[in-house]
């Protein structure tokens, strides 16, 4: 038994993918590969929240500033998901891998080598991009089950190294991180929040500029149909490596942001809670569109935060969530106000 | 090394095997099959130990009590996971989109695992080994616990149940027709919606089974689901996706190498299955069925 099984009666040339990029489900006339939705219906929610965010230290509480910073700090991961899952059709469920090597690499760059925080920042994104084109090799070449299987395996691998090596990593206890008074919450949430936001924006211009490029459509249409783009001459294995190096940048940044916005790095960092919310969030707001995840992240932050009020069983009411978005609305919230036809089309070659 | 160690490890790695191969064939009879990856494996594993837990405290830790929960609790798990794939999985089947059942799997191991903790807290649970089989037999000079010689014995049983199951019965027959191709079976009169809710029922019911068993031998907790899934994974993609015999043959190789590594550093140890899946990928190079045309 087995010899076919990974074939199992799909057709070759088939969308593997099925309801694929939201992009699709643009308004009518939108031309394939175009680049679906305009620039300000893309970007537009996203810089708005950007804004929001800029603002919120002045209308609302510090337990609502802490809050946004982690929302901030999550919503990076899930853009970091949505540029492989959503533009490259590559799933990874080890985001959370280069979240804890960008964690971790900031602090110990701080810690031990008494780097300033944005130069150990830039350390801990350049670990977590070289653990990507490391492992990137052998992993954009395996068929797309196997990437997410191994992805998890690996994260889960460096989980439990954190844990066991209390010498360098701190073990179970984690690392509290030495910050500057500036960046630290001695001296109020203002500093490290708007260092959050700050370099948040940065990422976040940066991503939108790639995705909109050349490059981000050569990506869409590695995902549509990669047989398709390789015999148009794209280099299939060398475009997925750098998009998995630059998805692990993002969620690499995400990580040396959470050092500011947790203050302390513990194993569970590398944990796979954090790929699959990153995967949550995406979901909620809409795959393969630029400001899906980070509105999916803004919602299930805000999810979360009542739910955990109410309850300590937060995981029931995520994975809830989870089926109901899966169920109901598969090309996330914000297709719902798009009239509710959207979101039943079948998948399959429209073009 | 003594002999004596020698022989004492090889039944500790055998019955970890056993456990390991319980997973990863569950995983591979739904992928095979379903083309699902399923996420709640993990979760189905850990569900197992804590329905074990309250089996053992109704019936007793007597030999009687372990009999009945190593049949109920598959067969309980197995029911839900009919449920699931009647309600979840079954709309999913014609879109042929892997990733979407992916994340169906996952909630279901979200829902799972809010479920144990809505039921029995946080709090790690102990359930004490079947009466009678908490001693050791004397074989080959060796002290082997009861407990680790039944765990294999249950294991060979069940592994020669599978493939007898599925090359000598009708239900295997069909079972493979299915995973060569569903649409013809279909058309030739077979109910394959029932197929595969039973694939799917006996996937999960097998990986319940490894909950039982490891139930007496560790603490239950809700860690169980990524101890359980991470091997099982490893196994799977080591043997090659969907494939039974490679899985057997992968779980034996982690299964012993992890037993025998315990001897120099029993925490390192739990790293054994990544180096054995590095050796295996690099030997079987990258030319072969695991990667993608």
């Amino acid at each position: 038994m087995g010899r076919r099984l990974s074939a199992l009666g799909r057709l070759p040339g088939a969308s593997r993918h099925g309801p694929t990029g939201a992009w699709r489900c643009g308004p009518a006339g939108a031309v394939p590969g175009g680049g679906g939705p305009g620039a300000l219906a893309d970007g537009g929610p996203a810089l708005a929240l950007l804004v929001l965010a800029a603002v919120l230290p002045a209308i609302v509480s510090t337990e609502y500033v802490l809050l946004a910073a982690s929302i901030a700090v999550s919503a990076l991961v899930a853009v970091s998901f949505n540029l492989l899952f959503g533009y490259a059709g590559m799933f990874s469920f080890g985001q959370s891998l280069f979240y804890g090597l960008g964690a971790y690499g900031t602090v110990l760059l701080m810690n031990e080598l008494g780097a300033p925080f944005f130069v150990a920042l830039a350390g801990g994104v350049l670990v977590a991009v070289i653990a990507a084109l490391a492992s990137g090799v052998v992993l954009v070449r395996v068929e797309p089950v196997a990437f997410i299987m191994l992805t998890f395996a690996l994260a889960a691998l460096f989980e439990f190294l954190a844990e066991h090596t209390p010498s360098f990593a701190g073990g179970d206890s984690g690392l509290v991180a030495q910050l500057p008074p500036e960046l630290s919450f001695v001296a109020g949430v203002n500093g490290p929040y708007y260092a959050i936001v700050g370099c948040s924006a940065l990422v976040l211009a940066g991503v939108f500029a790639f995705v909109r490029s050349r490059g981000g459509l050569i990506l869409r249409a590695l995902k549509e149909d990669s047989l398709r783009a390789r015999t148009l001459g794209v280099e299939v294995e060398a475009r997925k490596l750098a998009v998995f190096a630059l998805a692990a940048g993002v969620a690499g940044v995400a990580g040396g942001l959470s050092v500011l916005s947790e203050q302390i790095v513990y194993p569970s960092a590398f944990d796979w809670k954090v790929s699959a919310n990153a995967l949550i969030a995406t979901l909620l707001g809409g795959v393969g569109r630029f400001s899906g995840p980070v509105l999916g992240a803004v919602l299930l932050g805000l999810i979360d935060f009542y739910v955990g009020k109410l309850t300590t069983d937060t995981v029931l009411v995520e994975g809830l969530v989870l089926l109901a978005v899966i169920l109901l609305a598969p090309k996330g919230v914000a297709s719902l106000w798009q009239g509710l036809g959207g979101s039943r089309t079948v998948p399959g070659r429209v073009s | 090394m003594s002999f004596v160690t020698f022989v004492d490890q090889l039944f500790a790695g055998l019955s970890l095997a056993f456990v390991l191969f319980f997973s990863a064939a569950g995983l591979n009879l739904v992928w095979g099959v379903l083309g699902v990856m399923n996420f709640a494996a993990g979760s189905v594993y850990m569900l197992g130990a804590y329905l074990t837990t309250s089996a053992i405290a109704r019936l007793g830790a007597s030999a009687l009590g372990w009999t009945a929960a190593l049949i109920l609790v598959p067969l309980a798990v197995a029911g839900l996971g009919a449920i699931a794939e009647i309600a979840l999985l079954r709309r999913t089947y014609r879109q042929q989109d892997e990733n979407r059942q992916f994340m169906l799997t996952l909630a279901l191991s979200y829902l799972i695992a809010g479920m144990v903790v809505l039921v029995y807290g946080t709090h790690f649970r102990t359930v004490s080994l079947p009466a009678g089989l908490s001693g050791t037999w004397t074989i080959l000079g060796a002290q082997i616990e009861q407990y680790t010689v039944l765990t294999i014995v249950l294991g060979l049983a069940v592994t020669v149940a599978i493939w007898l199951g599925l090359y000598r019965t009708r239900a295997g027959l069909l079972t493979r027709a299915a995973v060569d191709d569903r649409e013809m079976l279909s058309v030739l009169g077979v109910n394959v919606n029932r197929l595969y809710s039973a694939v799917f029922a006996f996937g999960i019911a097998l990986g319940a089974l490894g909950g039982v068993l490891i139930a007496p031998q560790s603490t239950v907790s809700t860690n169980l689901e990524t101890t359980a899934l991470v091997p099982a994974f490893i196994v799977v993609v080591t043997g090659g996706l969907g494939n039974m015999t490679g899985a057997l043959l992968a779980a034996l190789a982690i299964g012993i190498a992890q037993s025998f590594v315990t001897l120099q550093d029993a925490t390192f140890a739990q790293l054994t299955p990544y180096a054995v899946m590095t050796i295996v990928l690099l030997a079987r190079g990258t030319g072969r069925r695991w990667v993608a045309a």
